[in-house]
């Protein structure tokens, strides 16, 4: 490449240099700068604003105080991250995990995903060994503290053994004023008979754009549920690709993604059935605000071997403005005969009739359009399972609602 | 004193004329009946007491009265008539997707315990207040936890709605066919409710298409409606002699031929 490198592949270039050029890092580095970052020339990033990210010049920006951090939940192992780093003081003692620790490099998906290999401060990474049963969550927490054009990535590598299962909770918080670029990207693998339920929570700022990486590797009676809500950032960008490579395993995909005015919700997803008997539901919901946008593609391949594979798919979109903009993209390649694949997209607004029953019964419009709301949400809310998340699920649509 | 009075009533959509000058007296402790055919305007005239928005008030007015304090109805939002003791329930009940009936019941009494200034009740009270409620619609609670009237039958919608009113206690409630659909013991159990919720404060209009509903409920009085008016008006008797004659004996061209 001859062109001079933008400053934000120079700052990624220095960060590699100055972490000593850790192997991982250095072949993200260098399959980043091989292809560069994607534009709106790039069927999967049409609808994004890039330009302003590809053009940051990352500074070290100033640090804020911490935001508030959701009460430990039960048992929970927790691991924080800030602005990419893995604060030890933070997280739960070293002991209680130190002996599952993995140094699995992690593979993204994206150019971000490598971006944020690259920068990572250091690969972090757990195995659970089979038959473990952990006491709790394992909980990680990203969180941005630091105000100005910052620029942050982590990575996390997660291991399940045979038989094992575990839950998963992602937070991702930010500082008042906190902002620029955070990258993640996150690689889980589950051997047979695995399962996990993987919940996420991004409610940043909007100072802050959101691209993050999620690839997810299954075997043979593996059980993988994913339940993502999404709330703040500026920009947010779910890139979720799920590789099912053995004969009865599940996968259930679930996301609510709320853009209010100025935002911009992207989520992609990739469910690859290699292998038959295989059951997967995936229910993708947005709410829109203002002029906020909502997109979703969700590519579902069935590959030739993935006879009897039964997947469902369905995104629905709420409409509340007439600014609003849904771009919803279904997409299923089935390259075996004997399947049942049903899909659907629908993209509605709340309904005057339901809106003047409750009205009619007392309510006032704003909580009738609440009520409408979370009887929108409910089933993917309902997902959360555990009381304490569902409570911030709840929570999360009525500052939504209320907005 | 009347608890509602509507006054010279007239109501379109769409710019279409549909109440042409309703004029209707309501008593505390009365029961009000109207009858009438297909498309005069019966849930016209329910639909404009509830406040719906797609109606356009173009003439009258309409005074309630609640503890005789006389208010004008039609400067009030629909929740604020419901929340002074306006009810309707509806011809066709409205189905609510995710929303559980207890979820949907609680969070329109506590509107209505806030308008009325008094504490809201805890979960475990409410709920022992609506299964009392349920009981006294015979209403199975497992309904309690279903989504508002999704895949309700038609009768179960019905008695949904009854539930409501038996919940929400107003002082003028509209039935508008509530005994359509409802098989005879149904009917019975619907009415027994409605019986049990009548008292010398509050008021019922009935709009039904069947003399037999008000063998169970006994109105003071009848009203035929037809094109957008209440053209006669008698007692329990006038219901049965509609029941034989039908409506054509009674419109005005039948009674002035010039
Ligand atoms: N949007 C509209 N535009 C024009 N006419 C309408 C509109 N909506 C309702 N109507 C008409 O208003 C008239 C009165 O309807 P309404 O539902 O009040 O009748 P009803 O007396 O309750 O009849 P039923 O006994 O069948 O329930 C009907 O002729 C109906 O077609
Ligand atoms: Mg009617």
């Amino acid at each position: 490449m001859s062109a001079p490198l933008s400053p934000l592949l120079e700052a990624a270039a220095a960060r590699v240099a100055d972490g000593g050029n850790r192997p991982a890092a250095a072949a993200a580095l260098e399959r980043l700068l091989a292809t560069g970052l994607p534009t709106r020339r790039d069927e999967d990033w049409r609808y994004l604003q890039l330009a302003p990210l590809a053009a940051l010049a990352p500074v070290a920006g100033s640090e804020a105080p911490l935001p508030e951090l959701p009460a430990p939940l039960d048992g929970e192992l927790r691991l924080v991250f800030v602005d990419g780093q893995l604060a030890t003081a933070l997280s739960s003692p070293e002991t209680a995990w130190s002996g599952w620790r993995s140094d699995r490099s992690v593979e993204p998906l994206t150019a971000f995903g490598e971006l944020a290999a690259a920068i990572a401060p250091a690969a972090v990474g757990l195995a659970l060994p089979a038959g473990l049963q952990l006491a709790g969550p394992l909980h990680l927490l990203f969180l941005h503290t630091r105000a100005g054009a910052t620029l942050s990535g982590a990575t996390f590598a997660l291991s399940l053994g045979r038989g094992t299962e575990a839950t998963l909770v992602e937070s991702h918080l930010s500082a008042d004023g906190a902002n620029g670029l955070a990258t993640v990207a996150l690689d889980l693998t589950l051997a047979d008979g695995a399962a996990l339920t993987h919940m996420k929570f991004q409610e940043l700022g909007r100072g802050l754009s959101h691209l993050a990486d999620t690839r997810v590797t299954t075997s043979r009676d593996a059980r993988y549920k994913s339940v993502s809500l999404t709330g703040g950032a500026l920009l947010s960008r779910d890139t979720l690709a799920v590789t099912v490579n053995g004969t009865g395993a599940h996968t259930e995909l679930q996301a609510l993604f709320l853009p209010g005015e100025g935002q911009t919700h992207d989520h992609h997803t990739a469910l690859d059935q290699t292998q038959p008997d295989c059951t997967a539901r995936q229910v993708y919901k947005s709410i829109l605000r203002g002029n906020g946008h909502a997109i979703f593609n969700g590519k579902v391949f069935v590959r030739q071997a993935a006879q009897r594979t039964n997947a469902d798919q369905s995104s629905k979109s709420l409409l509340l403005d007439k600014a609003c903009r849904v771009d919803a993209k279904p997409q299923l390649e089935i390259f075996a005969d004997d399947v049942r694949c049903t899909h659907g997209a629908t993209v509605g607004q709340l309904d005057p009739a339901e809106l003047f029953y409750l009205m009619s019964r007392a309510i006032p419009r704003s909580r009738a359009e609440e009520l409408l709301l979370h009887g929108f949400a409910v089933d993917v809310l309902n997902e959360l399972g555990q009381p304490a998340l569902l409570e911030r699920g709840l929570a999360l649509l009525t500052r939504f609602s209320e907005a | 004193m009347n608890l509602l009075h509507i006054k010279n009533l007239h109501a379109s959509i769409d710019g279409k004329e549909i109440l042409r000058g309703v004029n209707l007296e309501v008593k505390p402790g009365e029961v009000h009946a109207i009858m009438g055919p297909n498309g005069s305007g019966k849930s016209t005239l329910s639909k404009v007491i509830a406040g719906h928005p797609d109606y356009e008030v173009t003439g009258g007015e309409v005074i309630y009265s609640p503890q005789f304090r006389p208010k004008d109805l039609l400067e009030m939002e629909p929740f604020e008539r419901a929340r002074e003791g306006i009810f309707l329930a509806f011809q066709y009940p409205v189905e609510l997707p995710g929303i559980s009936n207890e979820l949907f019941l609680r969070a329109s009494f506590d509107e209505i315990c806030r308008a009325q200034e008094v504490p809201l009740l805890s979960d475990a009270d409410f709920h022992a207040l609506l299964l009392e409620k349920a009981k006294l619609v015979e209403m199975d609670p497992s309904f309690l936890s279903r989504p508002v009237n999704l895949g309700f039958s038609g009768g179960e919608k019905k008695r949904n709605e009854i539930l409501q009113m038996a919940m929400l206690q107003p002082r003028v409630a509209f039935l508008d066919e509530t005994d359509s659909g409802l098989d005879i013991d149904s009917l019975r159990q619907v009415a027994g409710g409605v019986n049990k919720l009548r008292s010398s404060s509050n008021a019922f209009v009935i709009i039904t298409h069947y003399q037999r509903l008000l063998n169970y409920i006994t109105p003071d009085v009848v009203h035929v409606f037809w094109n957008g008016q209440i053209i006669k008006s008698g007692g329990r008797e006038l219901a049965l002699e509609l029941e034989e004659k039908g409506y054509d004996w009674l419109k005005p061209e039948a009674q002035d031929p010039a």
